[in-house]
């Protein structure tokens, strides 16, 4: 029994059911693996806790949605060293050892990690000397993910529900918002913004997990077949992610929305302030000791 | 004694749906602050939309007990309205003991949830983060004042079933 | 334990609905079917954990804010006597025309409409003052009772509207073109009744006899209008306004209508400790109602999408090859019957995870389901057996008002109803064309 905590129709879920799901079935094997469905049947901010009680046995879900029950898990979006090194370095397995300790969980894949995040502006943002974007006086519409690099900006962090956004934007309510850089085209945004801030920051970081009590009861041909879709789905989810961010480029600039490009040390320092932002508020929710014990493990400043 | 324990117990039932009502004029206050400020340049308050959501919670525990109490839940009344005697009896019997037996659950799951999430350390994350027992700090209160109101509908004479004032509604 | 889809969709509809019928209050009903129902499905006690755990999931949700709000509003409306004020004004303006008192009657309904957002209260306080006076004056039952029944309904459809919020939300809809589609088609269906009105009235001008009224001066009628009626366009721009301005989200507006009624009220000098009290209770009283049924029913949809009903539903739905027509007279046909013995926020409740993915793979617009789902719902508030409108108006009707009297005199305008969704199916830009505006 799995679940994805994006709608199904999403476009990170649909990674997941072509390069997981699909895949499993079709092999026919030890599993078969019966996609419940998307938030409908846990909310996203209820699903762990579905999954630790063995109410679910399979979710994908973004890890910042884990960090009310797993705080270091909304570090694993401020790696920088991709999937490869996490997995030979050991990082993937400290992770681990935290999913199985608090939320019963085996982590069994790391994925669309090649994905990260643009800044949307409906208006042409200001440039600092050093050429970096600054955001003063702007209104951007932000959740946890973006709130510190929108304040390390100047820009003014509005919430406001994410269904209020077309509109917002539309009637000035704010004038930017963050997100991912796949899927702008899928939610019908593109009309709405007319610049993208570049480069992308942070990196996505979708987790699928098992619960650990089913998945010890299993045998071990069918945790040798679900690792093994797991290992290639991360590798071909980050191609996946490549060429849909392409193709959501192509929407984009056909939509009109411009490219604010930062290149050299101004791209450098607006990614520095981006992953301090974070990294900060990362140690607010972790303390000292763990930041820079992952800091150390994913992180690699230039 | 009893005539104290009473007042005091009708008390907290109005009480709490006083606070119910306080929490919307707040709610309102708030959400129109907050397009203020942000309308004349002063940012918004990042905790309005969690504050608002907790609000919407605790107006729906808050007014369920006094809703119990002067029988403004909702209900099809066909069948009971058409029996009589023992049967009816009967049936309204069983009616009051599922509500105690559900309102149980709820008050004892909601306690066991919140011990688990201190014990734990969790958070609810929205517009700001809340820690997430507050989710279910008024369950205990609210399920717990719903068993004894349906109890009480078992024990004495007075039925859900009596004279209901449907002119208000959607 | 795993079920087939439509072993636990019968299991999760026929607990909800015969506990429903039984008596058991609509909130403790779902409480208990989803307890037994996540029981049955997951197999362990830690399903009640799930249930108590995801019950506040829906209900901490912001965009549910308006629902108090538009609640607290209509009442304000009502017990500050400013209602009663705008009736007066426009008795007075209406003149001796044939019928006068139907069309006031279809005038005032829609004029509450777009300052109320409940049908129950429109209707009940249409009926407390109407009836009486239509049967002094001679007017056929049917007269009376029919026009208060179908503009009693009309605040369902146009802005602001409780259930619309409910709908909109929990279908996942953007609540503020939801609330915006509802304002056409809310108008047409308010000439719709004007038209059968007048038509009852040629027919046979006996069931609306005329009588005289006291001539008004044309400067006293401009004047009543400016002091009584203009204001009210106050309300309507701090709630539909200051969206268009860009100032507040469809979310946070419904907060700034009732500050517009307080506004209003202290301008008429009719802002009471009282007035504001009792408003405070209905609030309480309707919305704590409404909200903890919302409590306790968040996860019965949670169980249809986790026991594989809904899915199971939607692929035996769509395997049949029949027109997408067909499918909606058959959500019709269904949500008239669950009418009968239902109230609308249950059948919200139920009905949405399944409709509203149905209408999606069928390509149906949402916004557009969302209307004719809302109209549906409205439609069935007015048919027996139990029609919650049709009692309604038997509370306030006069001693000898039968509830078979009230339907038949309702039946008209129901018509009226489904030619609406007929001309909103034929021409969907009456739902679409104002959103699109946004
Ligand atoms: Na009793
Ligand atoms: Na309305």
């Amino acid at each position: 029994r799995a679940q994805t905590a994006l709608p199904t129709q999403h476009t990170l879920s649909k990674s997941f059911t072509k390069h997981f799901v699909d895949v499993i079935n079709a092999e026919d094997g030890a599993v078969q693996v019966n996609m419940l469905g998307g938030p409908e049947v846990n909310p996203q901010d209820r699903a762990v806790a579905a999954l630790e009680r063995g109410l679910l046995d399979i979710l994908w879900i973004p890890a910042a949605f884990t960090t009310g029950t797993i705080p270091e898990a909304q570090a694993m979006m401020l790696q920088n060293i991709g999937i490869d090194e996490l997995r030979a370095n050991g990082s993937y397995d400290h992770f681990a050892n935290i999913f199985a300790e608090k939320a019963n969980a085996h982590f069994l894949a790391w994925a669309e990690t090649s994905a990260g995040y643009y800044l949307y502006l409906a208006t042409e943002p200001a440039m600092t000397e050093d050429g970096v974007v600054d955001l003063t006086g702007l209104s951007m519409r932000s959740t946890g993910a973006y709130r510190p690099i929108i304040e390390a900006l100047n820009g003014s962090p509005v919430a406001i529900p994410s269904g209020d956004v077309p509109q917002g934007l539309d009637r000035g309510v704010i004038n930017g918002f963050g997100w991912p850089t796949v899927g702008l085209e899928s939610i019908g945004l593109q009309d709405s913004v007319s610049y993208r801030v570049e480069p992308q920051f942070y990196n996505l970081a979708n987790i699928v997990l098992v619960n650990q009590d089913k998945w010890e009861r299993l045998s071990d041909e069918a945790r040798d077949q679900l690792s093994r879709v797991a290992l290639a789905y991360e590798q071909l989810s980050i191609d996946e992610m490549n060429m849909m961010g392409e193709a959501d480029i192509a929407a984009a600039d056909a939509a009109g929305v411009q490219a604010v490009r930062m290149e050299g040390d101004a791209a450098a320092s607006y990614l520095s302030t981006a992953f301090d932002a974070m990294w900060n508020s990362v140690r607010g929710n972790v303390g000292d000791d763990v930041t820079d014990e992952l800091r150390g493990m994913i992180y690699k400043a230039d | 004694m009893l005539a104290i324990i009473s007042r005091l117990y009708h008390g907290l039932i109005f009480g709490l749906a006083a606070i119910a009502a306080l929490l919307i004029v707040f709610s309102i206050a708030l959400v129109v602050l907050n397009v203020a400020s942000r309308a004349l340049g002063y940012g918004s308050f990042q905790a309005t939309i969690a504050t608002v959501e907790y609000i919407l919670l605790y107006f729906a525990l808050f007014s369920a007990p006094y809703l119990l109490h002067t029988r403004g839940h909702v209900m099809v009344d066909m069948a009971i309205a058409n029996m009589s005697g023992l049967p009816r009896q009967i049936l309204e019997a069983l009616i009051y003991l599922l509500g105690i037996a559900v309102s149980l659950i709820f008050l004892f799951v909601s306690i066991e949830i919140m011990s688990e999430a201190i014990a734990r350390g969790h958070f609810d994350q929205r517009s700001v983060d809340m820690p997430y027992w507050l989710l279910h700090a008024g369950y205990p209160l609210t399920f717990g004042l719903l068993t004894i109101e349906f109890g009480r509908y078992l024990v004495t004479r007075r039925s859900l079933y009596g004279s209901t004032d449907a002119n208000e509604g959607l | 334990m795993i079920l087939e889809w439509y072993m636990a969709l019968a299991l999760l509809i026929g607990l909800v609905v015969g506990l429903m019928m039984l008596g058991v209050p609509v909130a403790f009903a779902f409480m208990a079917t989803n307890l037994i129902c996540a029981y049955i499905f997951m197999g362990d006690t830690f399903a009640f954990y799930q249930v108590v755990d995801n019950s506040t999931s829906l209900i901490t949700r912001f965009q549910l804010a308006p629902v108090p709000f538009f609640i607290l509003m209509g009442s304000l409306f009502f017990y500050s006597g400013i209602a009663q004020r705008v009736f007066t004004t426009l008795d007075i303006l209406m003149g001796r025309i044939p019928g006068r008192l139907c069309f006031l009657t279809v005038g005032g309904g829609a004029l509450f409409s777009t300052l109320t957002g409940s049908s129950m209260a429109n209707t009940a306080m249409l009926g407390s003052m109407m009836v009486p006076e239509m049967e002094r004056r001679g007017y056929h039952w049917r007269m009376s009772l029919g026009p208060i029944l179908g503009t009693g309904g009309l605040a369902m459809v146009i802005p602001p509207s409780t259930l619309g919020v409910l709908l909109a939300t929990i279908a996942g809809l953007d609540v503020g073109a939801f609330l915006i589609a509802g304002i056409l088609p809310g108008v047409l269906l308010a000439v719709l009744y004007t038209a059968v009105i007048a038509g009852q009235v040629w027919w046979n001008p006996k069931n609306a006899p005329q009588y005289d009224v006291p001539p008004v001066p044309m400067a006293e009628k401009v004047h009543a209008f400016i002091v009584n009626i203009m204001p009210m366009g106050f309300v309507v721009f701090m709630v539909v306004g200051l969206i268009l301005l860009g100032v507040a989200t469809p979310t946070e507006s419904a907060a700034f209508g009732v500050v517009s009624i307080l506004i209003l009220m202290a301008a008429f000098r009719v802002l009471s400790y009282d007035a504001v009290k009792q408003a405070l209770i209905s609030t309480v009283k309707i919305g704590g109602m409404v909200f903890f049924i919302i409590l306790n029913s968040s996860i019965f949809s949670q169980l249809l999408a986790y026991s594989g009903a809904s899915s199971g539903m939607l692929r035996f739905a769509t395997s049949f090859d029949v027109s997408t027509v067909v499918v909606l007279i058959i959500m019709f046909v269904a949500l008239l019957s669950l009418g009968m013995f239902m109230d609308p926020v249950s059948m919200i409740l139920i009905t949405t995870p399944i409709f509203f993915p149905l209408a999606a793979q069928l390509g149906i617009n949402p916004l557009w389901f969302g209307l004719f789902v809302l109209i549906s719902l409205e439609m069935s508030q007015t048919t027996p057996p139990f029609g919650l409108l049709l009692y309604v108006m038997l509370g306030v009707a006069p001693k000898g008002t039968t509830l078979r009297r009230v339907a038949v005199a309702a039946a008209p305008y129901l018509g009226c109803d489904a030619v609406l969704i007929l001309l909103m199916y034929l021409f969907p830009s009456i739902v679409l064309y104002l959103p699109s505006l946004l």
